[in-house]
């Protein structure tokens, strides 16, 4: 039981930190502080001056505490997201020499890196990895007197293909059989057996690829030694009971292409065949569905020279070339533009090159890695869509083929001359570099480089899209959308309350004010998600209207006011002409609300939605912006009103005073003199209501789609970085690259916080120096 | 009417006669033994929330003085929850990724032990005004993905393009789907999407009775979630696999015949060592799941109970006693 204690209490370290803090300012919030400044009176007791000291000193390690607290929070979360940037690290653990099987044609390794296969000329070889030695030969039968001279292993570590020296096609099976000793240690024992076969040509295969999409389809694609492009399709008509005969078609594309045939990559479904030429160029042909012959769809052109090495990245959207001058790039199909379906095939990532001809490439089975190999024997990582390489280890004899462990946790490469070498490799967050998150980068299937956030897919091949810059826009959008609903409303209301209000006024609307913060912002965001945002939807025009219509009414009703006599203007009590003006409002509310409608018809064509999507391509969203600034600004308004309130009251009477008996009016007093010098008050009221938006969790959370878009509009949401984190981490795996990410973003959002918080400090500071001396 | 009256009768009695002829399966009545007490947690599927609770319930008919604690906030949450040990069961609506599989694996030596416990199909509900006949898997595609990789011929944002009367002409789609913890989400990508990315509009939702509210308040609404959550303020739309195919509805026959393209199975993960007897609590949990009872919970959330065959073999896995009444 101690497992899961030790794991709740590391996951746990940032609260205690955080209750830590609590306490201790609970601990300086108790104490007395009187001691402090009576402390130079003469005549002072030893008691009290005991207590001062105990005092002096339980103050100062609190206010330290509290920094370090601070702090240690910190540092707590950026030792969580620091890891992203470390690199890789990579060790040769074994090098075997199989010289006397030269050449070794393929390789692969089996999950736990227990057993690894080698395939030669004449069948293939399982090595125990542990002890180093081979552990089982297979010849197979199959093979009768024939020779093997060219041999792929599939991405999917099962499927081999075999091909043989009389143009026939192997397809085998290689399988791990995993159990358990009594320790709960991995038995792994490796078997082979040949599954099926095709005779591609007459002539001896040079190059092979074979891929089978493990349900019905096997696809082989050969190169013989005299240039012929062979293709072969097995297929067995699906069905629930397995059943059915199995039917094989091959063709001859030799005469497709331009150029002679060099290298080829099949998609794991098999509706996909490229084959890379001399000349510099890919061909592409499509198969469809069951029985239908291969169609060549298109070419271009991937280099100048000949290309040397050609693999799909997992998931097989993305192609690999190598070229004989050492390029390595990766080309995606690019819809032209978005109106249309056609495709074309367009180079989006460049790796760094190798100095000589690239020879072989290997794709990761777990993410977009990938190694090339070249002719000097160099080997490098790279990553597909960071446009990383990692590394590039020199070599001594050219690499004839590599294969990646499938947990992506080790390699092995083999060399011309039969050195066949394993190696160690820890890369947990290849993916991310200060570019995929803050730049625009060109994703698989999209137009154009762009931000986005969307971290995961419902299988490994996905390219996880982790750019922050979507995220710290829609918390900036948020807060700015709160702030202007929040900021006039509580600023005036505190300037009505402090200066023009009766004081029976001001005692009744302060509290009540107050009591809106004791809201939860649970309940906020509620609200605002399920009943307000469904019943703006169907009102938004009225919404709208009322604008321009509270103003109007109210100085309309003003204007009427200022026309009555005086006498009778004067009789009529101060908490009456409140209530007259909240039915004011509250008649302007229904005016506007009755106006919607009829508005609505009249300019917007009787459904304002589709007017808006018609005339600015804006599409209205249920859940959008002015939902949530008015139950952000619901939750900061009290905030501000306060801090205002009270800045607004703390100028001395003695200024009002003077003001009003140099013969200024209430209104030239308040906004001349007494907004000026509460001026710091009101600025830190605001800066901590906009620290209050930027960190607001709930609200914007249950009141926003939580659509990570890059769009200013109104009428539509957004996705903050306080409400990713909430929606996220649940999902996220510890220690994985999305919970190092999501921390990051919680750096992120503390950089942030702490530097509008010191600026806004600093400002304060000069503000108050500047308004001291009155 | 009177036609159409009997007609809906008719086809009710149908669905309920295949219902029956599921449950008249060979599967045994579950029997309860002695000495099972003690607490587990399950941490996982949403889709699966109401499933788990159900089941829950019917098991402690047999033991009172079992607690099981359901918490389900997606699906993606229940790996980290068996490696950490915080959960005993983990629902899932997706099958494990091979990395989730590779945690798991780091940490125990073996990898987790899957449970096919009953079939779901993946269902995209539109409002109840909503007169859409149904749509093909590439107009899904072009609906609720940027990167329309289904081929359809252009992007889909209103839904005057799937020729709806005029009142919809100018309607903006306005779309709901899962938080990316969900298993769903994870699936609706993968076979409704081609494995394409979602459009940034799409509200993610945090659980699926979220979504089919959302549908259900929002006229111009479409989303997905699993079928159990369905309610009377939403319609299913019928699914074709490929322009030309006749729309079909998610029900048992279509979801098995695979002729219903979003059908899945809901998985329960559990950690299992080879070689080791389970935890009697899991053990019994797990053949309840696969006795009468259990699968017929399955019915009343309105999911499909797997075939016998599934069951078999998945009490095979669990090196239980397969018995036939």
């Amino acid at each position: 039981m101690s497992h899961p204690i030790s794991a709740l209490l590391k996951r746990s370290a940032g609260l205690i930190l955080s209750l830590l803090t609590f306490y201790v300012s609970l601990l300086i919030m108790v104490l007395p502080l009187e001691p402090l400044s009576k402390r130079q009176l003469p005549g002072i007791t030893p008691k009290a001056r005991l207590m001062d000291r105990v005092g002096r000193w339980v103050i100062t390690a609190g206010g330290i505490g509290v920094i370090l607290s601070v702090l240690g929070i910190f540092l707590f979360v950026l030792m969580e997201s620091y890891p992203l940037f470390l690199k890789p690290s990579v060790s040769r653990a074994h090098t075997f020499d199989f010289s006397h099987r030269q050449p070794v044609l393929c390789t692969g390794v089996d999950p736990y890196q227990a057993v690894m296969f080698v395939v030669h000329e004449a069948g293939i070889d399982f090595v125990d990895m542990t002890t180093k030695s081979v552990t089982k030969s297979v010849y197979p039968p199959e093979l009768q007197e024939r020779r093997i001279r060219a041999a792929y292993r599939a991405l999917d570590n099962k499927h081999v293909g075999l091909g043989l020296d009389d143009g026939t096609m192997l397809g085998c099976r290689v399988n791990f059989a995993v159990d358990y000793d009594a320790e709960g240690k991995q038995i792994v024992t490796p078997s082979f057996s040949v599954e099926s076969s095709m005779d591609l040509t007459d002539k001896a295969l040079v190059h092979l690829v074979f891929r089978h999409d493990g349900k019905s389809r096997g696809t082989a694609l050969g190169i013989s030694d005299s240039g012929q492009l062979v293709l072969g399709i097995s297929e067995r008509p699906r069905s629930l009971l397995g059943g059915g005969k199995t039917i094989v078609r091959t063709y001859d594309l030799t005469a497709e292409i331009k150029g002679r045939a060099r290298v080829g990559a099949v998609a794991k479904s098999g509706r996909y065949v490229l084959v890379g030429t001399d000349r510099g160029e890919v061909f592409r042909w499509e198969i469809g569905r069951a029985s239908s012959n291969p169609r060549l769809l298109d070419y271009f052109r991937v280099s100048d020279q000949e290309v040397t090495a050609l693999d799909f990245v997992l998931g097989d959207v993305s192609l690999l070339v190598g070229d004989v001058g050492g390029q390595v790039s990766a080309w995606m199909p690019v819809r032209t533009h978005e109106g249309d379906n056609k495709k074309m095939f367009k180079k989006i990532h460049a790796l760094q090159s190798h100095p000589a001809a690239v020879t072989a490439l290997a794709s990761s089975a777990r993410d977009k890695q990938f190694l090339s190999g070249d002719v000097s024997g160099m080997v490098a990582l790279h990553h597909m869509t960071s446009e990383q390489t990692f590394f590039q280890l020199p070599g001594d004899s050219p690499i004839q083929t590599m294969a990646f462990a499938p947990k992506a946790n080790g390699f092995l490469t083999v060399s011309k001359s039969g050195q066949v070498m394993d190696f160690d490799l820890q890369n947990p967050h290849p993916e991310v570099t200060l570019q995929t998150l803050f730049g625009k980068v060109w994703y698989e299937g999209y137009t154009e480089p762009q931000y986005v956030w969307q971290s995961t897919g419902g299988s490994d091949d996905f390219e996880p899209k982790l750019s922050i810059i979507p995220l710290i826009f829609g918390t900036f959008k948020g807060t700015l959308y709160a702030m202007l609903f929040a900021l006039p409303l509580s600023i005036l209301a505190a300037i009505y309350t402090s200066e023009f209000a009766s004081s029976g006024v001001r005692n009744l609307v302060k509290p009540v004010v107050e009591l809106m913060a004791s809201l939860p912002s649970v309940i906020l965001g509620f609200l605002a998600g399920l009943w307000l945002a469904p019943l703006l939807e169907t009102r938004i025009v009225g919404a709208l209207l009322l604008l321009p219509c509270v103003p109007i009414v109210v100085v309309m009703c003003a204007w009427g006011w200022g026309q009555m006599s005086e006498e009778f203007a004067r009789r009529i009590p101060d908490h009456w002409i409140l209530t007259l003006l909240a039915g004011i409002a509250l008649f302007a509310l229904y005016l506007s609300f009755a106006l919607g409608p009829v508005a609505e018809s009249l300019l917007f064509g009787g459904n304002f939605q589709s007017w808006l999507l018609g005339t600015t391509g804006t599409r209205y969203d249920q859940r959008n912006c002015l939902v949530v600034g008015f139950a952000m600004g619901f939750a900061v308004v009290p905030i501000i009103y306060t801090i205002c309130e009270d800045a607004l009251s703390s100028v001395p009477q003695h200024l009002r005073a003077g003001s009003l008996a140099l013969g200024a009016t209430p209104w030239q007093t308040a906004i001349r003199v007494v907004l000026p010098t509460a001026s710091p008050g009101i600025f830190s009221a605001t800066m901590i209501g906009f620290g209050r938006a930027v960190g607001e969790t709930m609200i914007v959370l249950m009141a926003t789609g939580n659509t990570p878009i890059l769009d200013w509009t109104i009428f539509n949401g957004m996705r903050t970085m306080s409400a990713n984190i909430a929606v996220e981490i649940p999902e996220a795996p510890h220690e994985g690259t999305l919970y190092r990410v999501l921390f990051l973003t919680g750096v992120l959002l503390a950089a942030i916080t702490f530097l509008v918080n010191t600026l806004a400090e600093v400002v304060r500071q000069r503000l108050r120096e500047k308004y001291s001396r009155i | 009417m009177t036609r159409f009256i009997f007609l809906t009768t008719c086809m009710a009695v149908l669905t309920q006669a295949t219902a029956q002829a599921q449950q008249d399966s060979p599967v045994s009545a579950y029997q309860k033994v002695s000495g099972i007490s003690g607490s587990a947690n399950s941490i996982g599927s949403d889709t699966m929330n109401n499933l788990m609770t159900l089941w829950l319930e019917g098991f402690r008919k047999y033991y009172p003085s079992v607690t099981i604690q359901v918490e389900g906030k997606g699906s993606s949450t229940a790996p980290p929850a068996l490696i950490e040990g915080t959960a005993q069961f983990g629902p899932m609506s997706r099958p494990m990724k091979a990395s989730e599989i590779d945690k798991f694996e780091k940490h125990f030596g073996y990898p987790p032990t899957v449970l096919r416990t009953s079939l779901d199909a993946l269902v995209l509900f539109v409002n109840k005004d909503n007169p859409i006949k149904g749509l093909t898997l590439q107009q899904v595609d072009a609906i609720f993905s940027k990167t329309r990789r289904g081929e359809y011929k252009e992007n889909i944002t209103r839904w005057g393009q799937l020729d709806l009367g005029d009142d919809w002409k100018n309607a903006a789609f306005s779309l709901y789907g899962r938080n990316s913890a969900s298993g769903t989400y994870g699936f609706f990508k993968d076979h409704a999407l081609f494995k394409g990315d979602f459009k940034d509009e799409v509200k993610e939702q945090p659980g699926s009775a979220s979504v089919v509210q959302g549908v259900a308040e929002d006229r111009y609404s479409i989303g997905y979630s699993g079928i159990g959550y369905k309610t009377s303020g939403v319609r299913v739309v019928p699914l074709a696999l490929e322009t030309g195919e006749p729309f079909r509805e998610g029900t048992i026959e279509n979801v098995i015949d695979g002729s219903y393209p979003l059908g899945r199975f809901l998985y329960l993960y559990i950690n299992k060592a080879p070689h080791k007897p389970l935890d009697p609590l899991v053990r019994e949990f797990c053949k309840f799941i696969f006795s009468k009872e259990g699968q017929e919970i399955v019915v009343k959330d309105g999911y499909m109970p797997v075939p016998y065959q599934v069951v078999k073999e998945e009490l095979e896995k669990l090196q239980l006693p397969i018995q036939t009444p």
